[in-house]
């Protein structure tokens, strides 16, 4: 006797096939370069071609009027053999650093823990010390800060009225000029304070308790709560005022005249890298700098990552 | 319906296309038949917005005569002009008139960026018969017409006249001599204010340096190398070191002052009672001080002289000239050529940028109710140096520009005893070996 066999219908898949999957993948796939599309082509064009382009050139001596001509490592050679002013403006952007990040650090953080104290009208001093940071790399600030600092200038005239009587001219001298340009960058502490204000509110109020519990004082909470809990945010501020620093360019340029006088005393490194490329017109020479300049930075942010591990808390870790 | 691959790439396609065009977008302006007049050209100079107003309006005189041609134009200020110039020449997108300097035209002369204009001259295309010969010479490089000069300006010794009579010193005269002119400075500064100064520190001025090679009968260039001695460069560094020591010139603290604009300067503020000036920039200065009641007249007298030869005045200019790379030549030869010798031109620009160098058109000027009195003063000021044959020139080499830059921050080191002037001449001497070649 036969028997049938019931058919059972197949099975219907409840997930997609692989070939379906591909298939669903390569549609996103490129609806997202289609995005990317506009950034791809000006990362090309506008950033990577002339990065690589400028790397070509600092190995050749190129006038921006003639063809370059590959000269081999002698913009690196002589930068590091006979170029005195290649040493000085390193030596005027390293003290630049030294002395405006940490002060820029410093005056954010205290003004920072002031406000967090929930002070009336936060909102108002919020903005009115952010102002700065705006307005503060702007041209016409600079212009402004070398009537302030002139001899004739208003800092003098304050003085004068305090019965100090001096016609110095700050920008003037070289023993003073850089340290106006570093009062202008740590006037400029708002951005920094914003980020450490936003840091201090992300700080759980229990340790503060805790700590308070077991007899620590302020000062005692700030170094040990505050400062650990607040150290990934100084991290961050560091690392970007110090690459701010090592690219300040236009209030040197501004306040001496593109000269970095007086007597190269501000002589930032991106304004003898701009006179090599743009008064000399040696576009090989200048490129090597810049190269040189992109080398400086990397390492000074590798040390500070390194450095990091040693005194950087990260609270999800412990 | 189901979409086709195609369909889903084309947007792709499309964007890429699009970016792609837009890449390749060429000049637009500057074309036309390079034999006959028309089309659109474009100028483009250095100068303030008072300048820019000037232009616009010779333009459209030029425009009105010629029916069918445009003239655009651009405008920055002067060193951001040159840094842009620069930029356009190597990427080969100079338009097709562009105002020029004596003292920055050698480079773009030397690597056949610039047409040299004496076909067009010969051609009377552009007519020179009125500009005196010296004064075309400003704009030649190895005896070829590169620039047509449609301004000059020579450097002389500024003084602001009330200051000096309030110093009881006497006014300085036409032939004085290095050594004569240090003395007056000390003269007038024993007669001034505590504040006050007899001049400015002149030692890192390029123009003013080369009145003291020229004056001392030795020559600024000799092919690509420096054309005077070690020695010169170390006495001048030594004259303006003695002054400043000496109390008669402004402090080092200054010298930023001195390369700020005019109306900033410490002649133009009543704190320094001379400096050099070019001509046209007396009667700025005498407005300067007029307006913060300091002075009333600034006045001039010839730079100083040591050796045989009789002046010292160097002679610039500027002017106008027409990339190799223009497709509209014709055009830019005509406009050039209505920009220097049409008389309406002339009164409309008045002089703004330099002295006219057209001499029938300075009469004009002289003649015209219009014409300001600082620009009759200063008109009148170049006729008389050109009448008494007291103008120099000097050649400026490729190179100019490193050298004048560096010859300023040389000066600054020494005024603040961070070298001596020996060091300071042989590191100049070093920079030129370089900067020259």
């Amino acid at each position: 006797m036969a028997t049938d066999t019931i058919q059972r219908p197949r099975a219907r898949r409840t997930t997609p096939s692989p070939r379906a999957r591909r298939r669903a993948g390569s549609r996103n796939n490129l609806a997202g370069l289609m995005f990317m599309t506009p950034w791809l082509l000006g990362f090309v064009f506008i950033v990577g071609g002339p990065v690589l382009a400028s790397l070509y050139l600092s190995f050749t001596d190129y006038s921006l009027l003639g063809s370059p001509e590959w000269i081999g490592w002698d913009n690196y050679v002589l930068m590091f053999t006979t170029d005195d002013r290649f040493f000085a403006s390193l030596k005027v952007t390293v003290t630049y650093l030294l002395v405006s990040v940490p002060l820029v650090q410093v005056f954010a953080l205290a003004l920072a823990t002031i406000l967090n104290r929930g002070v009336r009208g936060l909102p108002i001093y919020r903005t009115v010390y952010y102002i700065p940071s705006l307005i503060g790399g702007s041209v016409a600030i600079a212009i402004l800060w070398r009537f302030v600092f002139a001899g004739d200038g208003l800092l003098n005239g304050i003085l004068g009225v305090v019965g100090v009587d001096t016609s110095t001219s700050w920008i003037g001298e070289p023993d003073s000029a850089l340290y106006t340009l570093v009062i202008l960058n740590v006037w400029q502490f708002g951005a920094a304070m914003i980020i450490y204000l936003a840091g201090l509110r992300q700080v759980p109020n229990e340790l503060y308790e805790a700590a308070t519990i077991d007899g620590a004082g302020t000062m005692r909470r700030f170094w040990s709560i505050t400062l650990p809990m607040l150290s990934p945010v100084i991290l961050f501020n560091v690392l970007m005022n110090m690459v701010g620093a090592f690219q300040a360019f236009n209030s040197a340029y501004i306040i001496s005249n593109g000269t970095g006088g007086p007597a190269d005393s501000t002589l930032f490194y991106t304004l003898y890298l701009y006179q090599r490329g743009f008064v000399d017109f040696d576009m090989g020479y200048a490129s090597a700098l810049g190269w040189f300049l992109l080398v400086v930075v990397g390492l000074a942010a590798l040390a500070l990552f390194r450095l990091s591990r040693r005194f950087v808390f990260y609270a999800e870790e412990s | 319906m189901r979409r086709t691959r195609f369909a889903r790439t084309r947007p792709f396609i499309a964007l890429v296309a699009v970016a792609g065009l837009a890449a390749c977008g060429g000049n637009g302006s500057d074309s036309s038949d390079p034999g006959t007049v028309g089309g659109e050209i474009t100028y483009s100079y250095w100068g303030s917005p008072a300048r820019a107003e000037k232009v616009n309006k010779v333009i459209a005189q030029y425009q009105s005569g010629n029916q069918g041609v445009k003239v655009a134009s651009e405008v920055a200020d002067y060193n951001a002009y040159i840094e842009r110039m620069t930029v356009r020449a190597a990427g080969g997108g100079l338009p097709c008139v562009i105002g020029t300097q004596s003292t920055f035209m050698a480079p773009y002369a030397k690597k056949n960026v610039l047409l040299p204009l004496d076909d067009l001259i010969e051609s009377k295309a552009i007519d020179v018969s009125k500009i005196p010969e010296e004064v075309l010479k400003a704009g030649q490089i190895d005896d070829k017409q590169y620039m047509i000069p449609t301004g000059t300006f020579v450097r002389l010794v500024a003084y602001n006249a009330d200051l000096v009579k309030e110093s009881g010193a006497p006014a300085p005269t036409n032939d004085l001599t290095w050594a004569a002119y240090a003395d007056w400075l000390k003269q007038v500064q024993k007669g001034l204010p505590q504040g006050k100064y007899a001049g400015e520190i002149e030692a890192g001025n390029m123009f003013s340096f080369t009145s003291w090679v020229i004056g001392h009968s030795q020559q600024m260039f000799k092919d690509k190398e420096l054309g005077f001695d070690k020695q010169l460069m170390v006495d001048w560094f030594t004259y303006w070191l003695d002054l400043q020591e000496a109390g008669a010139t402004v402090p080092p603290s200054m010298l930023p002052d001195q390369r700020l604009s005019l109306e900033q300067t410490p002649l133009a503020k009543g704190v320094a009672a001379s400096a050099t000036r070019d001509i046209p920039h007396l009667y700025i200065t005498e407005k300067a001080l007029a307006g913060n009641k300091l002075g009333t007249s600034v006045k001039a007298v010839s730079m100083p002289v040591d050796g045989a030869i009789p002046s010292a005045n160097v002679l610039g200019s500027n002017g106008m000239s027409i990339p190799k790379d223009c497709e509209n030549q014709a055009t830019a030869a005509s406009f050039i050529n209505f920009f220097a010798n049409d008389q309406q031109a002339a009164l409309t620009f008045q002089s703004d940028n330099g002295i006219l160098t057209n001499t029938a058109n300075q009469d004009a000027l002289l003649a015209d109710a219009q014409t300001p009195d600082g620009v009759k003063q200063n008109v009148t000021i170049f006729r008389d140096l050109t009448t008494r044959r007291d103008l120099a020139t000097s050649t400026y080499p490729d190179g100019l520009s490193t050298l004048t830059a560096e010859l300023t921050r040389l000066y600054e080191q020494v005024a603040f005893g961070k070298v001596t002037p020996q060091a300071a001449t042989d590191a100049f001497f070093n920079k030129a070996a370089q900067a020259l070649r």
